[in-house]
């Protein structure tokens, strides 16, 4: 298992490599001039010859890439044009709100959409099955910032039952009062970016179910006259789960584009969001770094979830 | 007579996937130190139980296996190392005929395209003649000229079987691996299928090596038969000297396993005691001393060699 | 027997056993649907362009506006229509662009094995852990044209890996077959062998995940047009809605956003629905939804 471990760490840390790498490309890269890119056409003379320094932004590519990694390693990202300083900060106090909604609806989709998907691809043709189905089907199509809006219109203007935006209400004190009122403005959030995923988890597992109970040795114990609670739960269950929690990490991924979406339509300050108002106030460097960041996130709960796969399942760790 | 194939010294091993923390390499010795001469016209029967080494003989000999040691020479010419456009263009002249009528047959090509393309393939033909040849191959293996058209799925096994025989065929191969061609059909079609073989070695006269498992198919067509046991030619000879003064104890064995069509016939069957050994560690001295029924002390010390009477080969202590 | 050397015959088998398919028939004609208006878009419509009139904006749906209009006072109904074109349009180009990316790399990955095969799996495992999404916005908002087009060519730079992994699969099933064996042994070329005879035989998987590809491509294109990145001069069905989310009448014109949420929903429904149809047709085991 610790070789795997190494292994895995190895590889995490070669995707990110590269990722950074892909970003510093296709931002200097780009037709049009990369100076402009990171560098506010606002400055002072004195400022961009400052910058032009701190970022190399003179020397020749490669010295710039290197500059570039370095930094990174630092903890530099740059300075964002609009808010004037160092994009690092700025991200650092998006990030938890991020990876506590992500994190949290992950979780939720997890418990809730495996279950479902197994009971589901159980039962296969009965009315709970097909129902699930036409959810899960009409799940995976939701257009995410028209679901965020309707439900924040319903429950939000309309019904007044949850907050219309936020993280939290601005004068509410420590304690209990402030994890209750985070909760509060997380319900909202946390429905709209789970409704594709978990839609997604519910046909993926029914799907591996179904895949797995038509397996041979399922009718074999089945044959044996094993009891079919322990047919599901032993044979069935455990199997299909693999490329369930597999798909997991890639989910992961597919989930920050979600995210994105869900904060913007939701105030909710978080990475998300930000990406967002970098785009309209064309901010690049905030833009470059929040991407480095949350890929970085990314091939960390990646990397976990092959973890915990590998741990599952003995096939893996012989290799 | 004209030697056509010489296969000298031939081994083949594959390696075993063993775990990383041993150092040990480990190997399937599957053929070890396999030589014959195949003449042009002749029939060589290649016999042995599952394990013996006997497909991956024919299969290295035509390079779809990359053999470990030895050497293939063919009308004198030294093919074992051939690669790329080279060998592509030998392999014309050696051919294969695959064990799994249902297997061998690309699904979703129809027969005339099937046995039309590798003739296309060396620019034998053009399109028009080709499709001709393809007409004259199906009269040669009994099959009917609308069958054309159609796909392997709609034919039965012998039909199939005779489809990949005149795929071989079009190539006007000067040899031909069979391995074990009939294996996989009904016992009925088995006799047609091995009558339709004699017929077309009268009429075309190519070299077959006839793989197969069981004696009494070889007995008919070959001219000189081998007999392998773990990689090994145990015994090689005349046919009509294997059936009338079988030497080695394992040809004797398969011999009385021949059923006897004459019920009041007394027929001594030598029953085989013991396990094939493993073909990872074969064990020293003669491979077959722990099932052999005239085992000597020396058997288990010394590995026999294969020695020559008279045109009889075998490889035991007893001579 | 005439000469039925065609499409219809080598697939026979599947193509009965879609058509055994209820959810595969209904994903099929959305999908023509689909089709048939993008094309005849402007047989039912007339450009939409510029500005309306005044006292056309954010007017209910009704008979002279089956879908209402926007806050321009321009007619949603047509919007919509010429929207369909523009995602038919990111969804072909998309999907070629992935497929011809992705299908060599899984060919070469499962045919070969050896290098080739650690690149090309290494290769896709990582560009399938990336988050698109934030990727492609980086993307979109680095290049200078917005055009549709580019759009689509960046989503369609983006799906390979999913479109290597499954070719990678199947070909790793069909390169173990005696067939393949056999091609080989009679001396077809290797790059026949691997663009003949094992994609033939391995392209059904790939067929599956086309039609979900093309599904996923419009939900990026929307997410793109949402946040303001896409092509301003096309009507794309994101466009709209990012149009009604700046308007600020998301919550009083429910037809603004409803009507384009309800277009992409109905393309992903059927493309995956046909996704469906196709994966239960190939499979032999599960027949019968």
């Amino acid at each position: 298992m610790g070789k795997y471990i190494q292994k895995r760490l190895f590889k995490g840390a070669i995707t990110f490599f590269i990722t950074v790498t892909l970003t510093f490309f296709i931002v200097r890269l780009m037709p049009s001039d990369p100076a402009t890119m990171l560098m506010d056409p606002r400055m002072t003379e004195a400022q961009r010859q400052q910058m032009l320094m701190d970022f190399g932004l003179d020397k020749p590519l490669y010295i710039q890439y290197f500059t570039y990694i370095f930094n990174l390693f630092k903890g530099e990202l740059g300075i964002s044009f609009m808010q004037k300083r160092e994009v690092m900060d700025i991200i650092m106090d998006r990030l938890p709100w991020t990876l506590l909604l992500m994190i949290i609806t992950q979780a939720i989709t997890m418990l809730v959409g495996i279950p479902l998907g197994i009971y589901a691809g159980y039962r296969r043709g009965s009315v709970f099955d097909q129902v699930t189905n036409a959810f899960a089907i009409f799940g995976i199509s939701i257009f995410v910032p028209w679901l965020g809006f309707t439900l924040l219109y319903f429950f939000g203007y309309r019904l007044g039952l949850l907050p219309i935006g936020g993280a939290y209400t601005p004068g509410v004190e420590g304690g209990i009062q402030y994890f209750l009122d985070v909760g509060q403005h997380l319900i909202l959030p946390i429905i709209t970016l789970m409704t594709i995923y978990l839609a997604n988890y519910v046909l993926y597992t029914r799907g591996s179910v179904i895949d797995v109970l038509s397996e041979d040795y399922i009718r074999t114990a089945r044959s044996k006259g094993m009891e079919e609670n322990r047919v599901l739960w032993k044979h069935a269950s455990k199997n299909a789960m693999i490329p369930t929690v597999t798909a997991a990490g890639l989910m992961l991924g597919r989930m920050v584009g979600g995210a994105v979406l869900t904060e913007t339509v939701f105030a909710y300050p978080g990475v998300g969001r930000m990406i967002y108002q970098a785009v309209s106030q064309q901010d690049f460097p905030i833009l470059q770094g929040a991407f480095i960041i949350l890929a970085l996130s990314v091939i960390i709960m990646n990397i976990l979830t092959d973890v915990i796969n590998a741990y599952l399942d003995p096939r893996i760790k012989i290799d | 007579m004209e030697k056509i194939l010489e296969v000298n010294n031939l081994k083949k091993f594959f390696p075993l996937k063993t775990s990383i923390f041993s150092r040990e390499k480990k190997y399937v010795q599957a053929v070890n130190d396999v030589s014959f001469e195949l003449y042009k016209g002749e029939t060589l029967g290649l016999v042995g139980e599952s394990g013996s080494g006997k497909s991956t003989t024919g299969r290295s000999i035509l390079k779809l296996i990359e053999p470990t040691d030895g050497q293939i020479i063919y009308k004198n010419k030294d093919i074992t190392n051939l690669k790329g456009e080279k060998l592509r263009n030998t392999r014309k002249e050696l051919q294969m005929i695959f064990q799994d009528p249902y297997a061998s047959l690309n699904p979703r090509l129809t027969i005339g395209e099937a046995i039309s393309e590798p003739m296309l393939a060396h620019n034998l033909y053009n399109r028009k003649e080709a499709r001709e040849k393809v007409m004259d191959l199906f009269h040669s293996v009994g099959l009917g000229e609308d069958y054309y058209n159609r796909y392997p799925h709609q034919f039965s096994g012998g039909q199939r079987q005779r489809i990949g025989i005149a795929r071989a065929l079009g190539l006007n191969p000067e040899v031909i691996v069979a391995d074990e061609p009939v294996s996989a059909l009904d016992v009925s079609v088995q006799a047609q299928i091995i009558n339709l073989f004699k017929d077309l070695q009268d009429e075309f006269g190519f070299a077959y090596l006839f793989i197969a498992h069981d004696l009494s198919v070889v007995k008919y067509l070959s001219d000189r038969i081998a007999v392998m046991y773990l990689g090994e030619i145990v015994e090689f000879c005349k046919k009509d000297d294997l059936f009338n003064n079988p030497m080695h104890p394992y040809t004797k064995a398969l011999i009385s396993a021949i059923p006897v069509p004459d019920p009041t016939k007394k027929v001594d069957r030598i029953i085989l005691e013991g396990d094939i050994p493993s073909p990872v560690d074969p064990p020293v001295g003669c491979k077959f001393n722990n099932r052999c029924y005239k085992k000597m002390d020396i058997c288990e010390k010394i590995h026999p060699k294969l020695q020559d009477f008279n045109g009889h080969k075998v490889r035991c202590h007893l001579y | 027997m005439k000469n039925k050397n065609n499409f219809l015959d080598r697939w026979d088998k599947e193509i009965k056993a879609f058509f055994s398919h209820k959810l595969g028939i209904a994903g099929l004609i959305g999908v023509s649907f689909l089709i048939i208006v993008a094309i005849l878009a402007p047989l039912i419509v007339e450009p939409v362009e510029g500005y309306g009139a005044f006292e056309d904006k954010l007017l209910k749906p009704s008979m002279d506006h089956f879908f209402g209009t926007d806050d321009m006072g321009l007619d949603l109904f047509s919007q919509v229509v010429w929207g369909t074109r523009a995602s038919i349009k990111v969804g072909v180009i998309a999907v070629s662009i992935a497929m011809l990316i992705g299908v060599p790399i899984g060919l070469m990955s499962g045919y070969s094995g050896g290098i080739l095969d650690t690149l090309g799996t290494g290769l896709t495992d990582i560009f399938l852990t990336i988050p698109m999404l934030p990727l492609m916005i980086i993307v979109a908002a680095v290049t200078e044209s917005n055009s549709i087009n580019t759009v689509a060519l960046i989503i369609g730079i983006f799906s390979w890996p999913m479109i290597a992994r499954i070719t990678k699969s199947s070909t790793l099933r069909v390169s173990g077959m005696q067939y393949i064996e056999a091609a080989n042994s009679l001396g077809i070329k290797k790059r026949d062998i691997i663009f003949k005879h094992v994609l033939m035989n391995a392209s059904t998987p790939i067929f599956v995940n086309l039609t979900i590809v093309m599904a996923t491509s419009i939900i990026t294109e929307s997410a793109i047009s949402f946040l303001g990145l896409g092509d301003p001069t096309t009507h794309s069905w994101g466009k709209i809605l990012h149009n009604s989310y700046q308007s600020g009448a998301f919550a009083t014109a429910w037809w603004y956003s409803l009507f384009p949420s309800l277009a992409i929903m109905f393309f992903v429904i059927s493309f995956n629905f046909l996704s469906m149809g196709v994966r239960d047709a190939l499979n032999p085991k599960i027949s019968r939804e």
